[in-house]
C-alpha cells in the first residue's frame, strides 16, 4: 500500500522524490490518475471529416478517435474483442470502417462490430455481436480540443477545467478558436511523466539559467533573461493554481517570446492589434493577459506555451519514460504567413529539434534517473518559492501567485496529484470544492 | 520522377569529398566555418518524418509530413549561435557525432552550376556517460558551384526513417 500522505506535504511545498520512480505509486496514478482524469486527445482540426481517425494514448491506453457520420466524436480503445489484435495500425486516416488484421472482423465507425468472416458456418448462432464492439471511451470537447475520461461519474470537461478556462479562453476562443497544426511529432524520453509537466505549469525560474544560450542566440522579448542578467521586474507576470491541479504562468506583453526579427514584430503586431479584440469577446481584465507568454498544463498529462506556441502531450510508459506528442499550436485566424512563422519559431524552439527542448530534456532525465539510487530516491522535492503570497482571486476563482517566478502552480498540482490519489471516487473529491484552497493559503 | 544525369567521375569524387569534409568540419564544431564556407545564404535545411498513413487512404486531408528541423540561414546562424554562446551546458561536456555517408549518387541540378546529390546516412550520436545513439535518414542535398568554384550547400531534405524520435532529438547536425 502506498502511504499517499507521505509522498506530498502541500503545506510545506515538498513531495517525495519517489513519485519520480516508484512503481507502485505508478501504478497507484494510473488507476487514481488517468483512470479518472480528462485526457487530451485529439483536436477538431487533425479530425474534420466524417470517417477521419487518429491513433493516440490515454495514460498507457491505445485509443482510437473517429469523426462520427452525425458530426460527433466518439473514442475505442484499439483492440479487437475476439482476439485482442490492434484494430488500426495506421496512425491517422479516414476510412469507412476498421478490419481486424488478425482474423478480419470488421467495426463500423461507430465501434459496433459489423461482420464476421463465415459468422453463420463457423459460429452458428452463438456470436452475440451487439455486445462486442469495440469498447467504448467517455469524450467531450472545449472549443474543439477533445478530453477522454475512463470515469463515468467524473464531472463533464467544462467542470474539469472549471474556473481555469478563465485563462485557456484567453487563447482558445480570444480571437476566434485556436487550431493544431500537422500530426504530432513524437520522441521518447527518459524520464517521469510529472517532470515535463511540473515544468511547464510553472517554471519560469529555468528559464534564464537553463536557456541561457538558447535566450541569448534566439532574441526577442525573453532574451533579456539570459544567463539570469535580469530577474522578471515586479509586476512583470503573475502563477495560477486551479481546483483540479491545472496551472499556468504568465509573463506579461512576452507573446512573441522567442521569435526575433521580422517574424517576431509581425507577430507582436498581430497581438497588439487583437487585444481589443479579445476585450470585446471577452473582458477587459482577460484581454491584459492576452499578448502575454503563457507557460502552461492541463492535468494530468497536457502542457502548451502560448506565445512559443507549443502543444504537447507526455503520454506515461512506465515510471521512468515518456512518449511526447508535440504539435504546434495557431489561432485559426492568423494570417497563414504568420501561422507558418509561428511553426517555423516553434520547431526552431520547442520541436524534436528544437533548441530549448533538448536544454529541458537533460535536466527532465537526470531527475528521473538518479532514483535507482537508493539514497537519492528517499530524498525530497522543494517547491517553496512564493510560499505565503498567494491570493484568491476574486475576477477567475483561482489562486494567483503575483510575480512572474514562483512555484505556486507548482504546490496546486501536487495538492490536486495527492488529492487524486487518496480520493476513493469522484464523489469524495467533489466533497473537496470548496476547501480546495485551505492548505495551499495556510488557513 | 525525370530521368537525372549522372555527372562524371571526376565530379562525384568531388562531391564526395565534400561531403566528407563537412562531416568532418561538423564532427569538430567548426560551426561557424561550416555556415560561412559551406552554406548558401538561400539555404533551406529540412528534416522530416513520416506519419503511418493506410497505403490506400487518399482521402484524409490531413497533412503527413511532420518537420522535425524547417531552417532558413537565420534559422541556422541562431542555432550557431547557441553553441558559440558558451553556455551551452548541454553539449559541454562535448557530445561525440559520427557520420557515415553511403549509397553516394551524383546528378547534373537544374542548372549547369548545380549538383542533386543523394545519400544514406547512420549517424551514431555519443553524450554524457550512457547515451549513445543512432540516427538512420536519407539525405536529398542539392549543392552550387560558386564564382570561386567552390561547392556549397544550397537545399537539404533530410528524410528521417524513425517515426519518433528515439534518441531523444534531432538537435545534431544531420
Ligand atoms: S483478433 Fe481481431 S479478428 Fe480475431
Ligand atoms: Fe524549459
Amino acid at each position: 500500500m502506498v502511504d499517499v500522505d507521505s509522498l506530498v506535504d502541500v503545506k510545506n511545498g515538498m513531495q517525495a522524490k519517489r513519485i519520480f520512480w516508484d512503481e507502485d505509486i505508478y501504478k497507484l496514478e494510473l488507476e487514481k490518475i488517468f483512470g479518472r482524469c480528462w485526457l487530451f486527445l485529439t483536436h477538431d482540426s487533425i479530425i474534420p471529416n466524417v470517417g477521419d481517425y487518429t491513433v493516440t494514448f490515454m495514460g498507457e491506453d491505445e485509443v482510437l478517435v473517429v469523426r462520427q457520420r452525425d458530426g460527433s466524436v466518439k473514442a475505442f480503445l484499439n483492440y479487437c474483442t475476439h482476439r485482442g489484435a490492434r484494430v488500426v495500425n495506421a496512425e491517422a486516416g479516414n476510412a469507412r470502417g476498421f478490419t481486424c488484421t488478425y482474423h478480419g472482423w470488421a467495426f463500423g465507425l461507430d465501434g459496433s462490430l459489423e461482420s464476421v468472416p463465415f459468422e453463420k458456418e463457423v459460429y452458428g448462432n452463438v456470436l452475440k455481436k451487439d455486445t462486442l464492439g469495440m469498447k467504448e471511451v467517455r469524450v467531450d470537447s472545449y472549443k474543439g480540443f477533445w478530453y477522454g475520461n475512463f470515469d463515468h461519474n467524473a464531472p463533464p470537461l467544462a467542470d474539469y477545467l472549471g474556473d481555469y478556462r478563465w485563462f485557456l479562453d484567453i487563447w482558445m476562443d480570444g480571437t476566434g478558436g485556436a487550431e493544431l497544426i500537422g500530426p504530432p511529432a513524437r520522441s521518447i524520453l527518459k524520464c517521469n511523466w510529472k517532470t515535463p509537466t511540473e515544468n511547464f505549469i510553472g517554471d519560469a525560474y529555468h528559464v534564464g539559467w537553463t536557456h541561457a544560450a538558447s535566450l541569448k542566440a534566439l532574441g526577442g522579448p525573453l532574451s533579456v533573461l539570459a544567463g539570469n542578467k535580469h530577474l522578471p521586474p515586479e509586476g512583470a507576470g503573475i502563477q495560477i493554481t486551479s481546483r483540479h491541479g491545472h496551472g499556468v504562468g504568465i509573463l506579461f506583453n512576452a507573446a512573441s517570446a522567442l521569435m526575433g526579427g521580422e517574424e517576431g514584430a509581425m507577430a507582436a503586431k498581430w497581438y497588439a492589434e487583437n487585444q481589443p479584440k479579445v476585450a470585446k469577446r471577452l473582458s477587459e481584465a482577460q484581454a491584459k493577459y492576452y499578448g502575454g507568454h503563457f507557460n502552461a498544463s492541463i492535468f494530468p498529462n497536457n502542457s502548451y506555451l502560448w506565445g512559443t506556441n507549443t502543444f504537447k502531450v507526455w503520454h506515461p510508459r512506465g515510471p521512468h519514460q515518456i512518449e511526447v506528442f508535440t504539435w504546434t499550436i495557431v489561432e485559426k485566424n492568423m494570417p497563414q504567413e504568420l501561422k507558418d512563422a509561428v511553426r517555423r519559431s516553434m520547431l526552431r524552439t520547442f520541436g524534436t529539434a528544437g533548441m530549448l527542448e533538448s536544454d529541458d530534456s537533460d535536466n527532465m532525465e537526470s531527475m528521473t534517473n538518479l532514483n535507482r539510487g537508493p539514497h537519492i530516491v528517499t530524498g525530497v522535492l522543494n517547491s517553496q518559492m512564493g510560499m505565503g503570497n498567494e491570493h484568491e482571486d476574486a475576477e477567475s476563482g483561482n489562486i494567483i501567485g503575483p510575480s512572474a517566478i514562483g512555484e505556486t502552480s507548482y504546490r496546486g498540482f501536487y495538492r490536486a496529484y495527492r488529492e487524486y490519489l487518496k480520493a476513493r471516487d469522484w464523489d469524495e473529491i467533489r466533497a473537496n470544492n470548496g476547501k480546495w484552497k485551505d492548505e495551499l493559503l495556510n488557513r | 520522377m525525370e530521368e537525372l544525369n549522372p555527372v562524371a567521375h571526376e565530379i562525384y569524387i568531388e562531391v564526395q569529398q565534400v561531403l566528407f569534409k563537412e562531416t568532418r568540419m561538423l564532427r569538430e564544431e567548426r560551426w561557424r566555418e561550416w555556415l560561412e564556407t559551406m552554406v548558401e545564404k538561400d539555404i533551406v535545411y529540412r528534416a522530416i518524418v513520416s506519419q503511418l498513413r493506410f497505403r490506400k487512404d487518399n482521402r484524409y486531408t490531413g497533412e503527413k509530413d511532420v518537420p522535425s528541423l524547417d531552417e532558413n540561414w537565420a534559422g541556422l546562424d541562431r542555432r550557431v549561435a547557441q553553441m558559440e554562446s558558451g553556455m551551452q551546458w548541454t553539449t559541454d561536456p562535448a557530445e561525440r557525432v559520427r557520420h557515415f555517408i553511403t549509397n553516394l549518387e551524383v546528378f547534373e541540378g537544374q542548372t549547369p552550376n548545380e549538383y542533386v546529390i543523394y545519400s544514406n546516412c547512420q549517424t551514431v550520436r555519443n553524450r554524457r556517460v550512457y547515451e549513445e545513439m543512432t540516427y538512420c535518414y536519407g539525405r536529398n542535398d542539392i549543392w552550387r558551384r560558386g564564382a570561386d568554384g567552390k561547392l556549397r550547400l544550397a537545399r537539404r531534405d533530410v528524410d528521417v526513417d524513425e517515426r519518433f524520435v528515439s534518441g531523444k532529438n534531432h538537435n545534431f547536425p544531420m
